[in-house]
């Protein structure tokens, strides 16, 4: 039985190897399914993994990218809030807590979405982009609790919702 | 004495109808932001000096606890929840009824499988307030992670239950065979993992799986491990030392795996498989959960010996655009006996239920229906009700669940894994995630003959203390009823509902539909409901948990029940779901109205009709807790009033060890 694992394996990608031989197409057809369909082109065609993804594993790939982006993004706003801590003190409070709740994004979600997604467990990624709304809006209701005025990351939040909207359709087609 | 407890617990359900009960639907964007506004600025002062200290506080904890550049930012393992508590122990947020623009809430996810987020304080938590969110009597690992329950089983003279459990964190991740035991089901002893992600087929996580007895009294278990290239197998292993009572120490068969994915199933595609049962000829046979394309399936193996397996042709049953069928289940009932069936049984007085967890929604679906044992494959009675499309075992959050027949009580007996619905912020600093439910008898209905009724173990009864009953209290429409029970954050209730019958023929019928989830929640008022309990509520109401009936009548004349639980208003902070639970109930001709409500913190499991439809939530109050937990009835609706008796008990601890 073990010697006919890889034999199946190599049966399996073969056979799935031969609808999929227009990348391109396949990112695009993987965009419309999503809510930002621009947004998700720019992000899956400027990854050279996009072109790689291969066979059974293409949609997993791009999702892995995708949660890539929204890991990219969470630590662009975590430096901004660091920056923010030193030229904006009045507003430590807040920033004390978005910095915590990207950290929980960073190291939680992230993490969590690209274990999930090598494992072929895809739920636990859509719970872990999910999340990643939960966690942007605590870091924005908390600053409109203190602050009037508009929030130099809410720009950066919004964008790191809508990547995370993204990833999590594109986690949805492999459940 | 009850009447002396009653006449003192409700003031003004005779005199003045209650608090009037109006309020419940307030919208979200009246007037109130106007003196909430005013209240913030009077208490900006205090906010920025409280807010000062406990930036101090922080800054000192960063500053000598990491280094102050971006160096770390970097993702690594999920931080310790000290680190993350540190941040956020100082409870920033001060108490207060402010509600904020609540920005986010159009542009969250979507509704079903979301819910909104109405709440009014950002990541309110303190150390206080989570520590509330920890069970008593149910049960739940000593912290981390938790999500299925796998290979229940009752082995001389001890309940066993292994769980998928992430020992280094409270995320999903590090998958091992988390370990209990218990003498009845309630008080759990907790035991090192049972199986660790060891070998190559299963070095990507021990996956769930399904304990069977042989004839012999042997015990096997089969689960699903994720191997070094990702690949959903199923293995074998069995207890080590049969003689120990607590299955300490699990051997893995040298031969795993013993089932690979077969050609045409996605290698992530074959998991969770079920206890076998055995066939006409003699073999094992055992049901496996897949999909092919949007179809979800169940493949049937038969085995002699647990080791070689022949796939059956066709499958068990598949129905199109369910999706992955995650953790299937499949037994028998009785239709005439109340006992439960071994997982072998069959004959004309029994039916086989088909049980599928969808991934595509996170909810357990069950349909009733006759299962062909020489052909390997399952009928549904009712196909508009088909696995997946009909019934579920629970309205709420639920997922996952696996049964099993407990042998020594003649039962059924089922688990599931209740999740978190707050964020992941909240469940690191608290430093667990995920419960079980108080375990389940599962019997066939034999008034309806059309569902399954789930009732809490037996067992869970000898928790209860101080018995308070609260006899026929009229609640009028529009009105709320405090019950005096002291504390109410765990507790047992049995509440009975009367209803006039001639207010319900004289009531017009409307054409309108009902839907728990689609309407506006114990706060959109009806001729005939809402009404029922408020639980986990604080004296202002301003958190509050509604657990009701609501009865529909339609323009013939008929009636449609439902029950209902509304999150909407359970908890302030703003990073929890709140969602509306619920399905229609059957009532029969003469049949009262009756629900059970177990709470117990931050879970809330309430059966409607004695367990024909069951919603379990997770709630997460900021106000409503230890002492300010308390418990009402309400009446929304328009024009009855309802009539209500209540038992209402204490439930102790279960003081669950550790080993």
């Amino acid at each position: 039985m073990r010697n006919l694992f890889p034999i199946l394996m190599l049966l399996t990608n073969l056979s799935l190897n031969i609808d999929n031989n227009n990348n391109n197409n396949i990112i695009r057809a993987t965009c419309r399914e999503t809510p930002y369909y621009s947004l998700c082109l720019s992000v899956l065609e400027s990854d050279p993994r996009s072109y790689k993804a291969e066979g059974s594993d293409d949609i997993t790939t791009l999702g892995l990218i995708m949660v890539d982006a929204v890991k990219s993004k969470s630590i662009e706003i975590m430096k901004k809030l660091k920056e923010l801590e030193k030229s904006n003190p009045e507003w430590r409070v807040p920033l004390n807590q978005c910095y915590m709740v990207y950290n929980t994004v960073l190291r939680a979600d992230v993490t969590v979405a690209v274990e999930a997604l090598k494992r072929g467990v895809p739920k636990f990624a859509e719970d872990g982009m999910d999340d990643v709304v939960v966690e942007a809006q605590t870091c924005e209701f908390s600053f409109n609790y203190y602050n009037k005025s508009d929030f130099p990351i809410s720009n950066m939040s919004k964008d790191i919702v809508e990547l995370s909207k993204v990833a999590k359709s594109i986690i949805r087609m492999l459940l | 004495m009850q009447n002396q407890k009653k006449k003192m617990s409700i003031p003004n359900s005779e005199t003045n109808n209650g608090v009037p009960y109006t309020h419940l639907p307030e919208s979200d964007n009246d007037s109130g932001n106007t003196p909430a506004r005013c209240r913030k600025t009077n208490r900006s002062t205090f906010i920025i000096l409280t807010g000062l200290v406990a930036f101090l506080l922080f800054f000192v904890a960063v500053k000598y606890g990491n280094n102050d550049g971006t160096d770390d930012i970097i993702p690594g393992p999920v931080p310790p929840h000290e680190t993350v508590c540190n941040m956020i122990g100082s409870n920033l947020m001060p108490l207060t009824t402010m509600r904020t623009v609540a920005r986010g809430v159009e542009e969250g996810v979507s509704a079903k499988s979301h819910g909104h987020f109405l709440g009014v304080r950002p990541f309110p938590w303190t150390q206080k307030m989570l520590a509330w969110q920890r069970t008593s009597f149910h049960f739940q690992p000593k912290k981390n992670w938790m999500n299925d329950p796998n290979g229940p089983l009752y082995y001389k003279g001890w309940y066993h239950l292994f769980y998928q459990y992430n020992p280094e964190a409270a995320v999903w991740g590090n998958i091992v065979w988390g370990h209990a035991v218990s003498r009845d089901l309630i008080h759990w002893q907790h035991l090192p993992v049972a199986m660790v992600a060891d070998q190559w087929y299963d070095i990507n996580g021990v996956w769930t799986g399904s304990a069977t007895f042989l004839p012999n009294g042997d015990l096997i278990m089969l689960y699903t491990g994720s191997t070094n290239e990702s690949i959903q197998v199923q293995n074998l292993a069995y207890p080590a030392d049969p003689s120990d009572p607590l299955l300490r120490k699990w051997i893995k068969y040298e031969g795993n795996p013993v089932l690979i994915p077969p050609p045409g199933i996605g290698l992530k595609d074959f998991r969770d498989p079920t206890t076998a049962w055995t066939t006409p000829e003699g073999k094992w046979r055992i049901t496996i959960g897949s999909k092919i394309n949007k179809t979800g399936i169940s493949l049937v193996y038969d085995t002699i010996d647990f080791k070689k397996f022949e796939l059956l042709k066709g499958m068990l049953h598949g129905v199109p655009g369910t999706g992955m069928w995650e953790c299937v289940d499949f037994y028998p009932v009785s239709k005439i006996a109340e006992n439960g069936l071994d997982t072998s049984e069959n004959g004309p007085a029994v039916k086989h239920v088909l049980k599928s967890s969808l991934d595509d929604d996170r909810n357990d679906y069950y349909a009733l229906g006759t299962y062909n044992a020489g052909a390997g494959k399952w009928v549904p009675d009712n196909p508009i009700i088909d696995v997946g499309i009909g019934l579920r075992y629970d309205y709420g959050n639920f997922y996952a669940s696996k049964s099993f027949y407990d042998q020594e009580k003649k039962r059924r007996v089922l688990w599931a894994w209740i999740k978190e619905t707050d964020s992941e912020a909240a469940d690191i600093c608290r430093g667990w995630a995920s419960l079980q439910p108080i375990p389940r008898t599962i019997q066939y209905d034999k008034k309806t003959g059309s569902n399954l009724i789930t009732w809490p173990v037996a067992e869970v009864d000898n928790l209860r203390s101080n018995n308070n009953e609260f006899n026929k209290v009229v609640v009028k429409p529009g009105s709320i009823v405090p019950l005096e029970v002291g504390s109410a954050t765990q507790l047992d209730i049995m509440a009975e509902f009367e209803v006039d019958q001639n207010m319900l023929k004289k009531v017009d019928g409307s054409n309108a539909t009902y839907d728990c989830i689609k309407s506006g929640g114990s706060g959109e008022r009806g001729a005939l409901g809402p009404f029922g309990l408020l639980v986990l509520t604080d004296n202002s109401l301003s958190e509050q948990t509604p657990i009701y009936f609501y009865i529909a009548k339609d323009l013939t004349g008929n009636f449609n029940t439902f029950f209902c639980n509304d999150l909407t208003r359970s908890s302030e902070a703003s990073d929890v779901r709140k969602l509306i639970y619920g399905s229609t109930v059957p009532v029969l001709q003469g049949e009262k109205l009756s629900l059970r409500t177990l709470v117990d913190h931050s879970i809330v499991e309430s059966f409607a009709q004695n367990g024909r439809t069951a919603i379990t939530s997770r709630v997460y109050p900021t106000k409503a807790i230890y002492e300010n937990a308390k418990i009402y009835l309400f009446n929304n609706a328009t024009d009855i009033s309802v009539t209500a008796t209540i038992k209402i008990w204490q439930m102790n601890s279960a003081n669950i060890k550790s080993n």
